[in-house]
C-alpha cells in the first residue's frame, strides 16, 4: 500500500536516537541544522509526526526537533510511564542539543515542556503551550465514553488501577485492526474536528502494519492508565518558578480535551509572569494540526530569532 | 518465584513453608528480599515470602526507570494475588507505605499490617513546596541528580539507582487517609517519632487508622492483633 499523502504535510529532513534513563527516543528533525532551535512535544497518544504540517513553517527559520515521546512513535517502549520521566526527556533533549532552545507543547506536550522549562531554566528562551493547561480540576477521571470515576474514593479508584494492573501481565500488545481504515475512524470517533485526510496521514504515521493487521504504534501500558495523588491544584502555582516568557494557545472550538473553561484557566495563569496568550479561531484541542499557518504565524511573531 | 507485572519480571522469595496465615515481607528502598534473612522468618509461626519490589534484588529494573510507589503496590499487589490468602503485612521504609496502601485498597485480603522504618518511610512531602518562591530555582535538574546519586550510594549493589525518586514523590494527608482509615487496625513501630524522624504522613495515618503503636516485641503484639481483627472479622461478617 502507497503511504498516504497530504498536500500541507512536509516530511521530517532528518532523523537521530537519543538515549534518556535507559530508553531510545526517536527524534525527527526539519531545518538548517544550525539556526536556533525550537523542540516541539506531543501530547499523549500522538507522535512527532503530528507536527509534519506546523514544522515547515518554523524550518524556515528555525532547526524544528520533533520528539517522539517514550512510549510513542518510533521511540522505545517502557515498563511504567511517570510525568516526571517524560519531563527528564524533554531535557535531555534539550542538553543534546546544547544550545539555549524554545520550546514548543500541545496538550501533554504543552505541560511538559512548561515543567522542564522550569527544572531547567539555563537552557530554555521562551514556551509556546497549546491547550496543555491541565485537567479540569475534577482530574480526567472522566474519560470520553467511560465510566465516571469522578465520584470514587482514592481507595477505590486505587483497587481499580490493581486490577487492571493484573490484567496486564496477560496484555502485551493492542489487538489487531483489520485496516487502517478502522484505525482512522477510531481516532475520528475520539477527534471529529480532525479532517479525513489528515487523519489518514496521522493516524499511517502512529501505526504499523504487522502479518495479522494493523496497530497503534503507542505502548498499551499507556492506555492501561498509573495511578497516583495527582491534584489539579498542584499544576498552576508550579508555573511561578518560570522564567522563560510563556505564549499560551487555545482553540476557539470546545472539542474533546479542552478547552478549559477560561474561569479555571485565566486562574491557572495569573502564575505566569510573562504571559502572552491568543486564541486560535476555527479550531478545537489540535490547533496545529487544524490551523498550522496561523498557529506558526502566532509562534513566529512570539518567538525570537 | 518469578511474577510477571506487565513486562517486568519480579521475584517472591518463599523464606519459609508451613499451614497458617501466610506472611508477606515488603522491603524498603534501595534493600531486597536479603534485608530479611531466614532467622527473620523463624519467629513467625506460619508460611513467610519475601518479595523483591521492581528495580530491587533478584526483580527487573523497569525499563525507562518511571518508578513510583504506586507501581511497588502493584508489585505487592500481585504477589498477594499469587499467595492467593489472605496475608499478614510487615513493611519497612517504602514497603511500610506501600504495606499501608495496600492494607486499604486490598482490606478484606490483608488481616494485619506493622509498619517500621527504613529507607523511604519519609517521601517528598505531603504537598508542593510552591510557596517556596524565589528567582533561584530550588530542585531542579541538578537537584534531581545529585538527590539519585546521594540516596543510591547507600543501597544495594543490584539496585537501580533511579527508585531513589519515590522517596521524593509527594504523599498527600488525604490521600494516605483514605487508605488508612479502609485498612483494618495496624501497628507502627514505636521507634518512629522516637529514634527516627517521623513524615507527616505517618502521624496522619496512625490516627486514621486508630493504630496501635507496637511495643519492641512487636511479634507478640502482632499475634495479638492478628487474632483479634480475626475474630472482628469474623464479627462483622456475621451481622452482614
Amino acid at each position: 500500500m502507497d503511504d498516504p499523502q497530504h498536500p500541507e504535510a512536509v516530511a521530517p529532513e532528518r532523523a537521530s536516537r537519543l538515549e534518556s534513563n535507559g530508553v531510545m527516543l526517536h527524534l525527527h528533525e526539519w531545518g538548517d541544522p544550525k539556526a536556533a532551535p525550537v523542540v516541539l512535544a506531543h501530547g499523549m497518544f500522538d507522535h512527532g509526526r503530528g507536527f509534519d504540517l506546523l514544522a515547515p513553517y518554523l524550518a524556515e527559520h528555525y532547526r524544528v526537533v520533533a520528539i517522539d515521546a517514550r512510549g510513542h512513535g518510533d521511540s522505545d517502549w517502557c515498563d511504567s510511564y511517570t510525568w516526571e520521566m517524560d519531563v527528564l526527556d524533554v531535557v535531555n533533549v534539550l542538553r543534546w542539543i546544547d544550545r539555549p532552545a524554545h520550546l514548543v507543547g500541545h496538550s501533554k506536550g504543552g505541560g511538559q515542556v512548561m515543567d522542564a522549562a522550569s527544572i531547567a531554566p539555563d537552557r530554555v528562551r521562551q514556551i509556546v503551550n497549546m491547550d496543555g493547561f491541565g485537567p479540569p480540576d475534577d482530574g480526567f477521571f472522566q474519560r470520553p465514553g467511560g465510566p465516571d470515576l469522578t465520584a470514587l474514593s482514592w481507595v477505590e479508584r486505587c483497587s481499580l488501577y490493581l486490577d487492571r494492573r493484573r490484567r496486564a501481565a496477560a496484555r502485551q500488545s493492542w489487538r489487531p485492526y483489520e485496516s487502517l481504515e478502522e484505525l482512522v475512524a477510531r481516532r475520528g470517533q475520539q477527534n471529529p474536528l480532525l479532517p479525513e485526510l489528515w487523519l489518514r496521514y496521522f493516524v499511517f504515521h502512529g501505526a504499523r502494519q504487522d502479518e495479522d493487521g494493523w496497530r497503534w504504534k503507542s505502548d498499551p501500558q499507556i492506555a492501561a492508565g498509573g495511578f497516583g495523588p495527582f491534584k489539579s491544584e498542584w499544576i498552576a502555582p508550579g508555573w511561578r518558578r518560570l522564567r522563560a516568557p510563556l505564549l499560551a494557545l487555545i482553540g476557539s472550538e470546545p472539542d474533546t480535551w479542552g478547552p478549559l473553561p477560561e474561569s479555571i484557566l485565566a486562574g491557572r495563569l495569573e502564575n505566569v509572569k510573562h504571559l502572552q496568550r491568543a486564541t486560535v479561531q476555527g479550531c478545537g484541542h489540535f490547533i496545529h494540526m487544524q490551523r498550522p499557518a496561523a498557529a506558526a504565524r502566532l509562534m513566529l511573531e512570539f518567538l525570537e530569532r | 518465584m518469578r511474577l510477571l507485572h506487565g513486562r517486568v519480571s519480579i521475584e517472591l522469595h518463599t523464606l519459609k513453608s508451613g499451614t497458617g496465615r501466610p506472611l508477606l515481607l515488603l522491603h524498603a528502598l534501595g534493600a531486597s528480599a536479603e534485608a530479611w534473612s531466614e532467622a527473620a522468618a523463624e519467629w513467625y509461626h506460619g508460611p513467610a515470602y519475601a518479595l523483591d519490589f521492581s528495580g530491587h534484588g533478584k526483580s527487573d529494573h523497569v525499563r525507562g526507570g518511571a518508578y513510583h510507589s504506586e507501581y511497588f503496590l502493584a508489585d505487592a499487589d500481585l504477589a498477594l494475588q499469587q499467595i492467593a490468602e489472605p496475608c499478614v503485612l510487615v513493611g519497612a521504609g517504602i514497603g511500610a507505605y506501600v504495606a499501608l496502601l495496600l492494607a486499604g485498597a486490598r482490606a478484606d485480603q490483608i488481616l494485619a499490617a506493622l509498619l517500621l522504618e527504613g529507607a523511604g518511610l519519609e517521601g517528598g512531602g505531603s504537598r508542593p513546596g510552591h510557596e517556596i518562591e524565589t528567582d533561584t530555582v530550588p530542585e531542579g535538574i541538578e537537584g534531581f541528580e545529585r538527590f539519585i546519586a546521594a540516596a543510591s550510594v547507600d543501597y544495594a549493589k543490584s539496585t537501580d539507582p533511579l527508585v531513589a525518586q519515590c522517596d521524593r514523590a509527594l504523599r498527600p494527608l488525604d490521600y494516605v487517609s483514605s487508605f488508612a482509615r479502609a485498612a483494618k487496625p495496624m501497628l507502627f513501630s514505636a521507634r518512629v517519632g522516637r529514634e527516627f524522624h517521623a513524615p507527616d504522613w505517618w502521624q496522619t495515618a496512625f490516627e486514621a487508622n486508630q493504630a496501635v503503636s507496637a511495643p519492641e516485641n512487636w511479634l507478640d503484639a502482632l499475634d495479638a492483633l492478628i487474632s483479634q481483627t480475626h475474630s472482628r472479622g469474623a464479627n462483622s461478617k456475621s451481622h452482614k
